[in-house]
This record gives C-alpha cells, sequence and structure tokens, in this order.
C-alpha cells in the first residue's frame, strides 16, 4: 500500500511541476517564476500577491 | 477606495529602497543605474486602504528616447495613476528636477519625494522644502528611504493629494516654465491644430507641446496627417529662427533654465572645498588606467579565496553530513521500517536525496559568494568595474554598455538578458545576448565546486577563478569576433553616472543572500526534484520497462551512449557524463544532481558511494577541467534560452544563440584537452 501511496505522490508531484514549468515558459514567466526569485527578475509581477 | 501611486525618478536615486520600504518588499536594489528594467508592482503596507505602488525604470526624462523612458511614460500617459511621486536625489537636485518639469508639463498629480536627506544633511546642503513647494506648485517632502524616514508622511500626503485635487489635465507651470513666445505657439497649435487630429487626446496643452517638439511618439499615436506636421513646422521654424537653436534644444534649455533657477532659489550648497572627496579619492586608485583592472581581479580572487576556503568547505561538509547522512539514512530506516519496496527506497533514497542532496550542499557556499558579491556591487564598486571594462572592451570594438550586463550575468543569465533592453542599438543587444551565456552564472557553482573539491582540492580557488576569468575571456574575444563578422555596426557611446560610494547595509547583503539562497533551495524542490526523479526513472528501467542490474543497460545508459561519442574527443565520453551534460539544459544545477544519481550517493539501501571517489575514477584532473570548462560554456539553460527566444523574438537569432556557444564550448575543451595532453598534464 505504501508503495502505491508514495510513488503516486512522487509521480503527481512530477507532473505538476513539468507542466507548471512549461505553462510558465509557455506565458514568458520563466524569467520571474522558473526556479528563480522574483526580486532579481526585474519582470512585472504583483508582490502583494 | 483604490488608489495608484507610480515611483518616477532618475536612475539610481533611490526608488525601489522606497518600492521596498512602502511595500515591505524585496525587490532587487543595487548600487548602479538600470536595475530595475521593468515596472514592478505592490500594496502599500504603511497606510490604510487599498493602494497600490509601481516602481518604474530610472528615467532622466520623458523624451522617448529610451526603452525605460517609453515604459514609463506610456504608463504614466495611458495608465493615469492617481499620483505620482517623483523621487529626487536630494545631494543633486538641479539634474533630478529636470524629469520633474516634464511631469509638471503633463499635468499629472505630483507629489516630490526629496529622498537621501541625510546624504544632503552630511554634505552639509540647506534645501529649503517651502520655497521647492512654492516654485514647483506640489508638495516636496523630505524622506531618507533607506532608512525610513519622512515615507508615511509622503504617503499620507499623496494620498490627500489623490483624494482631493482631480488632475488639472493642463500645467500650471506652463508660462513660468516657457518663455512667452514658446507659450504662444503652444497654444496656437492647441487651438489650431489639436481640433483638427482624428484622434482624441484628453491633454491638449501637453500634446501641443510635444508636437511642437517634433515628438515623434506622439505623431506616430495620434497620427498626425503630413498637412498638419506642415502647419507646424511654421511653428518650429519660428522658434528656431528667434532662438537660433533646433526646437528641441530650445525646449529643452526652457527647462532647464527654469531648474537652475529653482535650485538657486532653494538649495543652499556647502562650499565645495578643493580637497578631493573620499570618493574622489577611492576612484583615483580603482579606476586608475594600470591598476584598475589587476584590482579588480585580485578583489574577485579574494572573494573566492574566502568562498572555497575553509569557510566554504566548512559549510559543504556540515550540508553533506546534515542532507547526504542523517536525512538520507533516517528515510532510509523509515522506509525499510514501513515495509516499502526495494525500489521505492531507491527512488527516494538515491533519486531524491542523492539528486536533491547533491547541489543542496552547495547552496551555503553560493550563499556566501553572492555575500561578498553584494558588498562590491552596494558599495557601488561594480559600477566602476563596468567603467574600467569599457576601455578595454572599446580597443576590441565592443562598448563597456555591454558589460553591465554581463555583470548581472554572473548572478543569473535571465536578468542579464533582460537587462540588453538598456542598449539601444538592435544589434549590440543581439551582441550581449550572444555573450551572456558565456559569463560563469551562480548555478554553475555546484559543478566547480565538486569538481574542484575532487580534483584540485589544494588549489580550488585558483581553478574556479580561472574559470570565472576564461568566461569573461571568451566573452570578449566572441563580441570582437561577432563585431567583425555578422554582427558588424559602430561601437555605441557608454556614458553611465558613477553611484557614489555607499557603506552596504547589513540588511541589503542579508536580503541578497537570502535570495539567492531561496532561490536555490526552490529550485531543488521543484527543477531538480523533477528532473531527479526522471533521471532515476530513466535509469532504473530498460526500453521494456524491466529493471535492470546495470544502469548502463537502463534507458538512460542507451542514450548516454549513443551521444557520449560527441565529448570524447574532450576527454569525457563516459554516457554518464553525456547525461548529466543534457540534464544540464534543464538547470545547470542538475548536471551534479545526475551525477549524484548515476554515481550512487546517498544510496543507502545499496551501501553508500561517495561521489567524490566516484568521480575520481571517472575523470583525470585534466578532463574534469575540460569538462568544467565545457559546462561553463555550453548552450544556456531552459529558463535563458526562452528568455533569449523571448527579448531576440527569433527562432533564427536563439538557435544561434545556443549553437554558437554550444560550439565554442565544444571547441574550448577540446582545446583544454589536447594542448593539456601535449604539456604533459593529466
Amino acid at each position: 500500500m505504501i508503495n502505491w501511496i508514495l510513488g503516486a505522490i512522487i509521480v503527481g508531484v512530477t507532473g505538476f511541476i513539468i507542466v507548471r514549468t512549461i505553462g510558465r515558459l509557455r506565458r514568458g514567466e520563466s524569467t520571474c517564476c522558473g526556479g528563480r526569485d522574483k526580486s532579481e527578475c526585474g519582470c512585472d509581477c504583483d508582490c502583494s500577491k | 477606495m483604490s488608489l495608484k501611486f507610480a515611483l518616477v525618478g532618475n536612475p539610481n536615486c533611490g526608488k525601489t529602497t522606497l518600492f521596498n520600504e512602502i511595500t515591505g518588499s524585496t525587490q532587487y536594489v543595487g548600487n548602479w543605474p538600470g536595475v530595475t528594467i521593468e515596472k514592478r508592482e505592490g500594496k502599500a503596507k504603511k497606510l490604510e486602504g487599498d493602494i497600490r505602488i509601481v516602481d518604474l525604470p530610472g528615467i532622466y526624462s520623458l523624451s522617448p528616447y529610451s526603452m525605460e523612458e517609453i515604459i514609463a511614460r506610456d504608463y504614466i500617459v495611458n495608465e493615469k495613476p492617481d499620483v505620482v511621486i517623483n523621487i529626487i536625489d536630494a545631494t543633486n537636485i538641479e539634474r533630478n528636477l529636470y524629469l520633474t518639469t516634464q511631469l509638471l508639463e503633463l499635468g499629472v498629480n505630483v507629489v516630490v519625494a526629496m529622498n537621501m536627506m541625510d546624504a544632503a544633511d552630511a554634505k552639509g546642503d540647506k534645501i529649503d522644502m517651502g520655497i521647492l513647494e512654492a516654485q514647483l506648485k506640489v508638495p516636496v517632502i523630505p524622506i531618507t528611504a533607506s532608512k525610513g524616514r519622512g515615507v508615511k508622511e509622503l504617503l499620507e500626503r499623496a494620498q490627500n493629494v489623490a483624494q482631493t485635487a482631480a488632475s488639472s489635465g493642463a500645467a500650471p507651470l506652463f508660462n513660468e516654465m516657457h518663455d512667452e513666445s514658446i507659450v504662444n505657439c503652444i497654444q496656437e497649435i492647441e487651438k489650431n491644430i489639436i481640433p483638427k487630429l482624428s484622434s482624441k487626446t484628453d491633454n491638449s496643452r501637453w500634446t501641443a507641446l510635444k508636437l511642437l517638439e517634433g515628438d515623434e511618439k506622439v505623431q506616430e499615436t495620434l497620427k498626425v496627417p503630413d498637412a498638419l506636421l506642415s502647419e507646424i513646422k511654421l511653428y518650429q521654424e519660428k522658434l528656431e529662427k528667434k532662438y537660433d537653436m533646433d526646437i528641441e534644444t530650445i525646449i529643452a534649455d526652457s527647462r532647464y533654465q527654469f531648474t537652475t533657477s529653482v535650485t538657486r532659489k532653494a538649495v543652499k550648497q556647502k562650499e565645495q572645498s578643493s580637497h578631493l572627496t573620499i570618493s574622489d579619492k577611492i576612484d583615483k586608485v580603482v579606476t586608475n588606467r594600470i591598476l584598475a583592472i589587476p584590482l579588480f581581479l585580485a578583489m574577485m580572487f579574494g572573494i573566492f579565496s574566502i568562498t572555497f576556503g575553509s569557510i566554504g568547505s566548512f559549510t559543504i561538509d556540515f550540508v553533506d553530513e546534515l542532507v547526504n547522512g542523517t536525512i538520507a539514512t533516517f528515510l532510509a530506516n523509515l522506509l525499510a521500517g514501513a515495509g516499502a519496496a526495494t525500489w521505492l527506497q531507491d527512488l527516494v533514497s538515491g533519486g531524491i536525496i542523492g539528486g536533491m542532496g547533491s547541489m543542496l550542499v552547495f547552496v551555503p557556499q553560493i550563499m556566501l559568494l553572492f555575500f561578498f558579491l553584494s558588498i562590491l556591487e552596494d558599495t557601488g564598486y561594480m559600477a566602476r568595474a563596468a567603467f574600467v571594462m569599457d576601455r578595454l572592451l572599446r580597443k576590441l570594438g565592443l562598448s563597456g554598455k555591454s558589460f553591465i550586463p554581463m555583470l548581472i550575468g554572473f548572478g543569473c543569465g535571465v536578468p542579464a538578458i533582460m537587462s540588453t533592453r538598456t542598449l539601444e542599438n538592435e544589434k549590440d543587444r543581439r551582441l550581449t545576448i550572444m555573450l551572456i551565456p558565456f559569463m560563469s552564472c551562480g548555478a554553475r557553482l555546484p559543478i566547480y565546486a565538486l569538481y574542484t573539491a575532487a580534483f584540485f582540492s589544494s588549489n580550488q580557488t585558483m581553478v574556479v577563478f580561472s574559470l570565472y576569468v576564461l568566461g569573461i575571456v571568451i566573452a570578449i574575444l566572441s563580441g570582437f569576433f561577432l563585431k567583425k563578422t555578422i554582427l558588424q555596426g559602430e561601437v555605441a557611446p557608454f556614458v553611465m553616472e558613477l553611484p557614489p560610494y555607499r557603506i552596504p547595509t547589513l540588511k541589503g547583503l542579508m536580503i541578497h543572500m537570502w535570495d539567492k539562497g531561496k532561490g536555490f533551495i526552490k529550485k531543488a524542490g521543484t527543477i531538480i526534484f523533477t528532473v531527479a526523479v526522471v533521471i532515476w526513472f530513466l535509469q532504473y528501467f530498460n526500453i521494456f520497462f524491466q529493471p535492470v542490474v546495470d544502469p548502463g543497460d537502463s534507458m538512460l545508459g542507451g542514450l548516454g551512449k549513443a551521444i557520449a561519442p560527441v565529448f570524447a574527443p574532450l576527454g569525457f565520453g563516459d554516457w554518464k557524463s553525456a547525461v548529466a551534460l543534457l540534464t544540464g539544459f534543464v538547470a545547470k544545477e542538475a548536471v551534479v544532481s545526475t551525477m549524484g544519481i548515476l554515481h550512487g550517493v546517498a544510496d543507502a539501501t545499496e551501501g553508500s558511494t561517495d561521489l567524490i571517489t566516484a568521480l575520481q575514477t571517472a575523470f583525470t584532473p585534466l578532463t574534469a577541467y575540460a569538462f568544467m570548462a565545457f559546462t561553463l560554456l555550453y548552450m544556456p539553460c531552459m529558463a535563458a534560452f526562452a528568455t533569449i527566444k523571448r527579448e531576440m523574438n527569433s527562432w533564427k537569432w536563439t538557435l544561434i544563440t545556443v549553437g554558437y556557444s554550444t560550439g565554442v564550448a565544444w571547441l574550448v575543451a577540446f582545446l583544454i584537452f589536447r594542448v593539456g595532453k601535449l604539456l604533459g598534464f593529466t
């Protein structure tokens, strides 16, 4: 059971990160959030969120 | 009621410091011009109510000469913020007021924030805020943004202005600012030309001034027909004849006369002593024709010595023990105790912990390096470095302007590529973008740290330093080559205001350091985690999805063996290195993580293997150096690739950039390996 639960979590998280990263790259947000900190990218971020 | 305040001011006058103070955020602040290249938004935390703050790039005027000026003017004209907070450097009022005159011409609600009052006081300058308010007819609030002084009052005044004064749309100061003949021409254009335009304007006085000034952007936006342009030309010629200057100079001169007159009335400057200031004395040494470059190199060497010396090694050992030792063993025991299958234990220990841990061990060292680089930047030294490099670059046909984005590239290529927007010339911009991947970004540090620890433990500092210098040298040589071949053109002039030397604040340094560390930790938890899982999967199964005993028989092994021959002439033709270089495209740190997984680090279930020992059997010092040189120079990571595509807006140039850097990397690594062998190195 633990194999299925942990395996599913790891696969799910991996899939989510891949989809999110691709989405961000397509939207041109990679400069802001592609693993980097907003404070250095100088892009048009809403910092209050 | 929702309000919007825009922060506008000259470069390096403290806009972002004020923005951070108001919003409580930690946006990047640098002691050099051009840190903010796009507008940023935040919410004011110091006041009740919904107040949005927009930080605009630093500009000297609202004339559309550069990208920043266009961004700032378009924002003010089109988005119509409720109040424009015009930040003025109190130590340099006259020059800063030029922008103020243009804001006043626009007729928007302006509140002046007289920033850096502490520095003005220290200089002994006396500024009469009352006279300034009377002259400019807008509120003027003294502040020191870095210490939070006067910020609350500034916001309250701005809020008050926004709630009580409606934007007049007509500048109250036109008559005081400009000569009667100029004002008459503006009024006539307003009366005779503006009504004939097909596009409507809600600020006819300002539009008339811009048309008189010959502003092409405004002409374009309003689609002014040729017949009307000819009529405007008559007004321009009338003034040009009277003043014996071109129309742009007439208007600019008129504004300058106004700013000079206001400054004379409101500011009593302490008499300048004939002695050199401390800043001048330091500059005499650090920008000295002979000493400048050796000093720059010595400073960088000093920083690397501390980072890769005993302090750096201590941090690596500490985190390594924690992540790859304590945490890995704990998780392995936990999974074994819970009855997890061997593959799951291997995935968590060997894949995830091994992959992420290999990179995480270097985070404190990276933070340490950026702490010292931030000191150089915040004191104002880095701006001098660009100035010094300009001399050298100019001899090679390049502009020192390109060096600022290249310096930013030491941190990360993505903001560096974006900062090329400050270059007006398209060819220079393309050239600079093509050179940025050669600068050694922070993400490459774990690779150097790992390989130097394995092969050059006694002279780690010198080897890492040589790689940074190699990157700069290759970038300069490439720039020279590209400028002579596919990107020919005149060298753009480099004019840069050298910021005053400032003592960095501990808070600022900590923010920079923490930002860097946080970025890496975040990356370890997202991109590196994903790469680790995918790499583990591909090296665990073969193409029939059956577990393999030897990872060389896995899917990844097959892929690695297919591409490894490309790297064989460079001395590292094994499949594991080939795969690691491939994953480096996702993120450079992934090279280390992949090596960690493929060499079985933190593989608690199979018996831990030390990555450094494993590498020592796979590489020699010479091939390790060639490998590091290759990773320094080859194609940029995915995020930088996407930014290059967006900024160049061309697939052709993006692929040329990637192809060029990878080609150069191959050639340099090949030369290092072959020449090194010839010289008897192993």
